[in-house]
């Protein structure tokens, strides 16, 4: 089982390439999960056509009681993979970070990974690593792989060096590793010698090249991944060659 | 939905409290990662061993700065430190409510610590809400998993048995632990060793060279399963208490070597007819061998009433659990007799009698003068009703 998390600065662009991985690992065949561990809970919406599931935090706030099954919370998305939401906690108050690690211990308690077997299972973290809460993802036993998603933009960059930074400070905690860095571009100026030039410096490899695409954005308004709307097309390729490639690292 | 706080009864020993215990006299080092001046919430108060042996048990003297911060770094320096200047066996974390909360990696740190000092560390991460018993549970587990020579088990000394689940929460400092150990030693059982009170962390270390294991809390019924799994070693969860059921043990012990087969909990057929409600409050493996051992001398029928939340294999389908105040006074209501730790009297019903037995989990230090040694031996329960 590979267990991969997904970082990067907030509206960069996670969800899309998380979904998109999703979506084209399960077109390659494999069982996947996409937990989504950010309040704003819309992770997995384009896998779900466009709908939202009862997130995790939101669940236990409604019911006053734990989820006693995988079925309250979670839904399944195209391609069979089961979508997951962390949600977060009433917004101001509370503690969104204590959030995904109550959330992590029920889903271990509901043996998750016993009852739905998966290949593959994606988290989708919000922002940065800014306390042990979003930290949780890469702990032992959680992902084993970082995929840092940047575009060329100076506060992307500087985002992505921050996690870097702190998933390499955790080397002794035998917690996850960064794989490499997802190039989502916004069409900056030299941004693909920005990026580059900040994966060589942190002997990262840049391990896919999102172009800037209408398509995705005009799927994305129908509630569904490029992949799964158009796989044919030249973004969509970009993620099944990701999907690929982290595949044949099994 | 009944409350689960108790509003005149006393609660039980934390997890945390639970594993400093189990810990106490091994040799390690247990660090609570928590406010300065905690030690007495853990080791102090119910630890009579607090007082006249040395131990290792540390609070990491947690601050606001240290939690807001996240000063993970001091804690690993200060343990490491002190592990140089005392040379633990090993290092355990534990830690309370307020790193639980923040999502403390305490794994993570003790790997951190082993990686610098070379002693083995381990951690449970707990945050003092639940009982003992978990926390004794999860403390042998990390001490097994690391600890067990795998070797001891090719050498199968018969009739040779460990006791799980010894420690002052749960037996009384009168000799209990002595009768324990005569009981065994006189119908021919060797002790192997004893988890963990009068046993070095070598001594525990040969445990899988046991035939079978004695289990006498269930703060260490997972302990037995994990022996049981890796070591294919039976156990049987009770106390010889009383004369009837210490003869039940022994058979079960027997039964256990000969079959391999694991008694979670004692019964005893009714001898006769027995109406009114009765009633035994308290740890499940205790009060279940008090049950059989009054079954089978008294011809009382006891319903045991585990307020630990533990497992229910350890009770039979009539026993009940109840884990609050509220459930528990609605479940005794109609008692004829409550058998019970004395800080339960303010609950029990006016017209009820009630059998005290002082249980250190419950009551601290407050009757330990009335604690009672009932291993193996043959008991007046009438005239005990009548003690005050």
């Amino acid at each position: 089982m590979q267990k991969i998390a997904v970082y990067g600065k907030g509206g960069i662009g996670k969800s899309t390439v998380t979904s998109n991985l999703a979506a084209a690992m399960a077109v390659l065949g494999k069982r996947v999960i996409q937990i989504g561990c950010d309040p704003k809970a819309d992770s997995t919406v384009n896998l779900l056509n466009g709908q939202k599931l009862m997130p995790v935090m939101n669940f236990i706030r409604e019911y006053d009681r734990e989820p006693e099954s995988i079925e309250e919370i979670s839904k399944v998305g195209f391609g069979n993979v089961l979508c997951i939401e962390t949600g977060g906690p009433t917004p101001g108050l509370g503690c969104a970070g204590r959030g995904i690690i109550t959330t992590f211990a029920l889903l271990d308690e509901l043996e998750l990974f016993e009852f739905f077997q998966p290949d593959v299972v994606l988290y989708d973290v919000l922002g940065d690593v800014v306390c042990g809460g979003f930290a949780a993802p890469i702990r032992e036993g959680y992902a084993d792989k970082v995929l840092i998603v940047t575009s060329g933009e100076k506060m992307a960059l500087y985002a992505a060096n921050n996690i870097n930074s702190a998933v390499n400070n955790f080397a002794d905690r035998n917690y996850a590793s960064v794989r490499g860095v997802v190039m989502n571009r916004r069409n900056v100026e030299r941004e693909e010698e920005k990026v580059r030039a900040f994966a060589e410096a942190n002997n990262l490899e840049v391990v896919a090249d999102i172009p800037r695409s209408d398509d995705i954005i005009r799927w994305e308004d129908q509630g569904k991944t490029v992949v799964e709307g158009d796989i044919m097309c030249e973004a969509a390729r970009r993620f099944t060659a990701l999907a690929e490639l982290l595949l044949s690292e099994e | 939905m009944n409350p689960v706080y108790s509003k005149a009864i006393s609660c039980y020993a934390s997890d945390t409290a639970g594993v400093c215990s189990a810990l106490f006299e091994l040799g390690g080092m247990t660090v609570v990662h928590d406010a300065s001046g905690c030690n007495s919430t853990y080791s102090t108060f119910d630890e009579p061993r607090w007082y006249n042996s040395d131990s290792m048990t540390y609070i990491s003297a947690l601050t606001e700065k240290d939690v807001v911060c996240g000063n993970d770094d001091k804690l690993i320096d200060d343990i490491v430190r002190a592990a140089g200047e005392l040379h633990p066996a090993f290092i355990m974390l534990t830690c309370s409510v307020i790193p639980f909360m923040t999502g403390c990696d305490l794994d993570a740190i003790a790997r951190e610590v082993e990686n610098s000092c070379h002693v083995p560390a381990f951690a449970v991460t707990l945050g003092g809400m639940t009982h003992y018993t978990v926390g004794m549970n999860q403390a042998y587990c990390r001490l097994a998993e690391r600890f067990l020579l795998p070797g001891a088990a090719e050498n199968k000394i018969p009739r040779s048995v460990n006791i799980l689940g010894a420690t002052p929460l749960d037996l009384p400092m009168n000799g209990t632990l002595e009768s324990l150990k005569m009981f065994l030693q006189r119908n021919d059982f060797s002790i192997q060793s004893i988890w963990s009170m009068g046993s070095t962390l070598d001594e525990l270390a040969r445990s899988a060279g046991a035939e079978v294991n004695l289990v006498i809390s269930s703060g260490a019924v997972e302990l037995a399963e994990y022996m049981f799994k890796e070591y294919n070693i039976p156990f049987v969860c009770a106390q010889p208490i009383g004369v009837a059921a210490a003869e039940r043990v022994l058979s079960a012990l027997e039964e256990a070597i000969k079959l391999k087969r694991n008694t979670f909990c004692l019964e005893a057929p009714p001898r006769g007819r027995d109406s009114g409600k009765k009633y035994i409050i308290g740890e499940s493996v205790f009060a279940r061998s008090l049950a059989v051992a009054l079954q089978q001398e008294c011809n009382w029928s006891c319903c045991v009433i585990d307020p630990l939340a533990g497992r229910r294999e350890l009770l039979t389908a009539d026993d009940l659990q109840k884990n609050s105040e509220t459930e528990l006074e609605l479940a005794i209501a109609d008692a004829e007799l409550v058998i019970a730790d004395n800080m339960y009297e303010v609950i029990v019903p006016e017209n009820a009698q009630m059998l005290k037995i002082p249980h250190t989990a419950f009551s601290g230090r407050c009757y330990r003068k009335q604690q009672l040694d009932l291993i193996d031996r043959t008991i007046d329960w009438e005239s005990l009703l009548c003690r005050k």
